[in-house]
């Protein structure tokens, strides 16, 4: 496939993500989407409060594709029920170690937060 | 919001959306750019979904989204990409510096306001008045007839004996020889124009339509959008009654309905069936107007005079003067067969030139009219960017010498003036979309092909060819000019310059007084041609068109007895002066003609049996119209409308008939077996066709000799119609009470029939007067352009004469001496070019020489006192130099 490369590299060198970064590569772990969809799931899963343009999803779907974090589906999933005109977008095995590698940073972060009392609730 | 609109907003967003992507860099946009379109639309239709706010806010949210990702992503594109290595560097260089001396020159016209100002608006005006011209000549002229293979279309005439009417309509009999002429024509049409009595709705009303042929949709070549056309077998005397609508009709009373097919409209007072719909732009040749066609049901009948309008398509590859001489060889063996042929030809023309001939000459006079106004328009750029550039010839000097090579000095001065060009040519496409607007109303009424003019992509082209020649014919003579500057020495290039300004006002000067002078002579004419008495006065009268329903009223009788009492109805109406009625309306209604005999004299050979038109008529006819009786009495109405026997000439036909005697009792008529018919009255001559036509014999008949299906009634008010404008709805009511289904039309004054009849006349001497005061206008700029440089370039000159004593009256009298020089030589060129010209106007002007002293003197002293005052603005400036100033400022 296009986006395999000779030598993977280290999630924790694209360490920190930018937050819509990390918000595509987690709506992106249930499953495959389209860009509506993509932009939908973030919006349901972050109750809204992230609000996505299309300028900024694609400025940056186009970093983790470059990235190969993400890859662009040659054909979608179901050809029958939805518009050719869509591109899916699936997260690749690099794309999920990153997220994984992210979460655990911000994990992290959040613990010291809570460490230095600037959280309450039940420390981990 | 309901959801066809809302789909077109979508849809406009979306566009505008595509539009905004390029601010990213285009391989992003190659790779993502569909499917961010894609899901700007999505997200916009969501919003849309919960209101208009939201949606806006969205829009605005977008904007903000793509204007800071795109830069972004275009910046980052920038750092990371290393630039590659261009291998078409050279051309590169060159669009680069084309592009920068573009902006260069966009940059220097903004500099000085004034100049650009006054050389786009003149290019605009020059260019657009073409714009407007061309899409009239290119609709009208030179656009082929929108029918399939418009060449092999032509009208064919009779034509009488001795050339008196070269353009007779023509007789059933030819029209019958001539369909028999396969080979000369591939298929022969006629039809002739009636008014219809339609109930629509059950309102009785009257429309324009046809009575033709099966053959004539045959010959045009055009079938009908739905249904079909007319069948042989009812075109024959007593066949079907079935009607063919066209488009408009169609869709205006009925809705556009394909199942009107079949269904019966009532015509007349009778059933016809609809058997076809005509497609949207179709009309009959030269019958815009017509909105139905019923069949023409002709029978050979020798007795019927002419009447009907022919049309012929050509065999294929016969040409039009070919067909032209076979058809008059078919004419000589018709002659020698009957003796009432004698002499008879035909005429022949492709239909296009039947079409157009009339508007052409005129046309094609205003079309040379705005092409010299462009000239001078250009002319006039030239000189102000001569002037204006006298100040950047010392930069040029500089230039050159530091290497600047002469080609590039031309295409950078050259480029400047294609900047000022193009957009001069967009400002021209407003104005001639406007002059459009503001003519084409003006020339409704006579201007042939009229729904055709517009602009389309031919106009479109030729206003930017004209853009780019005006940018090049008035940057050339300056760049080249200009440029030689550089390779001359400093000082004698400004006198050279001077030398070329002078010759270019010159011929602005001269330019000027041919289009002052065609305007003046054009003005004149119709000035006199509005004066011509037409012989009936028309103030307070209006007329109005009664067809008698044809099935309600099928005899003479009948028809005389409507007539006669919507006659005294019409009397009895309160607010109506007089009233009377004639087969044919006074202005504009054309002319019947009858041959006529007379009582005493023996009968001449059957080609030389005299024709004269004649009008059937109703008592108070006269009256009416307030044309004088001279002799005798009027008709009474037993007379008119039962025992006719009466005839009424006008008095040049009295004259010419009976010199010297007395016509009143004397008999004529008007065929060989006829009743003769007594010389009642003498009316004065009127001038009914045309006030431009010489008078000619005319009689008029009772109704009742000449029993035609329609009447034109003429009714006098006591009133201006404006103040009794219900005068015509209890016209209209009184025609109502005797038949309910008996519609009129045409209800027109006298006098906007009168002010169309010289619409024509009328238009051409409006525009060729705009043209020429714009033409004035231009040369005073030029004059003054140039005087107020020359003058600035003399300022030291001027100073130093102050200082040696001078007095201002004698600077004055210098600088206005030098430009009125010029002017003189200028008008003496321009009245020699008029009146090289002048015999072209001959055929546009009545009742004045082409070569009329008067207008020339007049119009000469005209632009002699405006270049007087152009001249004398900068000269003043001058005069009022302050010595000390001057010699300091070198």
């Amino acid at each position: 496939m296009a986006h395999s490369r000779p030598s993977q590299p280290d999630p924790q060198d694209l360490l920190p993500l930018t937050p819509v970064a990390f918000e595509i590569l987690m709506a992106l772990a249930d499953g495959d989407l389209h860009g509506y969809a993509l932009m939908r799931e973030i919006e349901e899963s972050t109750a809204g409060e992230v609000k996505l343009h299309p300028g900024t999803l694609y400025r940056a779907l186009s970093r983790l594709l470059s990235g190969g974090l993400v890859q662009e589906l040659d054909e979608p999933p179901d050809p029958d029920s939805s518009d050719s005109r869509r591109r899916y977008y699936r997260l690749t095995a690099l794309g999920r170690r990153v997220a994984i590698a992210e979460a655990e940073r911000l994990q992290r972060q959040v613990a010291s937060a809570r460490a230095k009392r600037l959280l309450r609730g039940r420390s981990l | 919001v309901t959801a066809p609109r809302r789909e077109r907003f979508l849809d406009a967003s979306g566009r505008a959306y595509r539009h905004l992507l390029r601010l990213y860099p285009p391989a992003f946009r190659d790779r993502f750019g569909e499917d961010m379109v894609l899901l700007f639309q999505e997200r916009l239709r969501d919003a849309a979904a919960s209101g208009r706010v939201q949606a806006i806010a969205f829009w605005m949210g977008s904007l903000r989204d793509v204007l800071r990702n795109g830069l972004a992503e275009r910046r980052s594109v920038v750092r990371i990409t290393p630039r590659p290595p261009s291998s078409r560097r050279v051309r590169g260089d060159f669009l680069m510096d084309a592009a920068k001396e573009v902006r260069f020159a966009v940059r220097r016209a903004l500099q000085s306001p004034g100049h650009t100002l006054t050389t786009l608006l003149t290019l605009a005006l020059g260019i657009g008045a073409n714009a407007a011209l061309f899409s009239v000549v290119n609709g009208v002229l030179l656009r082929p007839l929108s029918y399939p293979n418009p060449d092999r279309l032509v009208r064919i005439w009779d034509d009488a004996p001795g050339g008196t009417a070269p353009f007779l309509a023509v007789t059933a009999h030819n029209f019958f020889e001539w369909q028999k002429q396969e080979d000369i024509f591939e298929s022969v049409g006629a039809y002739r124009e009636s008014g219809l009595n339609l109930l629509l709705d059950g309102e009785p009303m009257r429309l324009e339509g046809l009575r033709v042929t099966s053959s004539l949709l045959e010959v045009l070549g055009v079938e009908p959008e739905i249904g079909r056309g007319f069948l042989p077998e009812e075109d024959e005397p007593g066949g079907e009654r079935v009607v063919i609508l066209t488009h408009g009709l169609w869709e205006r009373n009925f809705g556009a309905d394909p199942s009107v097919l079949g269904k019966a409209l009532a015509i007349d007072g009778e059933p016809f069936a609809i058997v076809g719909v005509m497609p949207k732009a179709f009309s009959v040749p030269q019958q815009p107007r017509a909105e139905l066609m019923v069949p023409l049901q002709l029978t050979d009948d020798p007795g019927r005079p002419h009447f009907l309008r022919v049309l012929g398509r050509l065999r294929p590859k016969l040409a039009v003067s070919e067909a032209r001489s076979q058809l008059e060889r078919v004419a000589e063996r018709l002659a020698l067969d009957s003796p009432a042929q004698r002499d008879w030809s035909i005429t022949l023309l492709s239909l296009q030139e039947a079409t157009v001939s009339r508007v052409e000459s005129l046309l094609l006079m205003l079309m040379a009219a705005v092409g010299v106004l462009l000239l001078l328009a250009c002319v006039n750029v030239a000189n102000l960017s001569l002037a204006k550039r006298s100040r950047s010839e010392q930069e040029i000097a500089v230039r050159n010498a530091l290497g600047a090579s002469r080609i590039r000095l031309v295409r950078e001065l050259l480029l400047e003036s294609l900047v000022y060009s193009f957009a001069g040519g967009v400002l021209a496409l407003a104005v001639g979309w406007a002059t459009l607007r503001a003519l084409m109303p003006l020339s409704r009424s006579f201007l042939p092909r009229h729904a055709e003019v517009g602009l389309d992509s031919t106009v479109l082209l030729f206003t930017a060819s004209l853009a780019l020649a005006s940018g090049l014919l008035s940057g050339l003579l300056p760049a080249l000019r200009l440029s030689r500057v550089a390779t001359t020495r400093g000082g004698t290039a400004g006198r050279g310059r001077r030398r070329i300004q002078r010759l270019l006002t010159i011929v602005e000067v001269g330019i000027a007084l041919m289009l002052l002078v065609a305007a003046g002579l054009l003005a004149r004419s119709f000035v006199a041609l509005s004066s011509v008495d037409p012989g009936f006065r028309v103030e307070r009268v209006v007329s109005l068109d009664v067809a008698a329903l044809q099935f309600s009223y099928p005899d003479a009788p009948a028809r005389a007895r409507l007539f006669r009492s919507i006659l005294e109805r019409f009397a009895a109406t309160p607010g109506v002066e007089s009233v009377g009625a004639a087969h044919r309306a006074p202005i504009g209604g054309g002319a019947s003609f009858y041959p006529y005999r007379v009582e005493g004299k023996p009968e001449p050979p059957p080609e030389q049996v005299p024709a004269v038109s004649f009008k059937a008529a109703s008592p108070g006819y006269f009256a009416a119209l307030g044309v004088p009786l001279l002799r005798g009495r009027d008709f009474t109405p037993e007379e008119a409308w039962q025992k006719g026997g009466a005839v009424i000439l006008n008095q040049t036909m009295a004259q010419e008939l009976w010199p010297g005697d007395d016509p009143l009792g004397k008999r004529l008529r008007v065929s060989r077996t006829g009743p003769w018919l007594e010389v009642i009255g003498v009316v004065q001559d009127t001038r009914e066709r045309g006030l431009d036509e010489d008078i000619s014999s005319a009689m008029y008949l009772p109704y009742i000799e000449a029993p035609e299906p329609s009447l034109v009634f003429i009714v006098r008010s006591r009133t201006p119609w404006t103040a009794s404008s219900g005068l015509v709805g209890r016209l209209r009511q009184a025609v109502r009470e005797i038949d309910s289904a008996q519609p009129i039309s045409d209800v027109v004054t006298l006098e906007s029939r009168l002010r169309d009849l010289v619409a024509g006349e009328r238009l051409g001497a409006l525009l060729m007067g705009t043209f020429a005061g714009l033409a004035l206008l231009l040369a005073a700029i030029g004059i003054e352009g140039v005087v107020a440089c020359s003058v600035a370039q003399r300022t030291r000159e001027v100073g130093l004469r102050i200082a040696l004593g001078a007095r201002v009256r004698h600077i004055l009298w210098m600088i206005l001496g030098e430009s009125m020089a010029t002017v003189g030589i200028g008008l003496a060129v321009g009245l020699a070019g008029t009146l090289l010209f002048s015999e072209a106007l001959s055929s546009q002007i009545f009742g004045i020489a082409p070569n009329d002293p008067g207008t020339y003197v007049l119009v000469s002293a005209i632009l002699a006192a405006v270049g007087a005052l152009a001249s004398l603005v900068p000269a003043v400036r001058a005069a009022r130099v302050d010595p000390a100033i001057t010699l300091r400022s070198e």
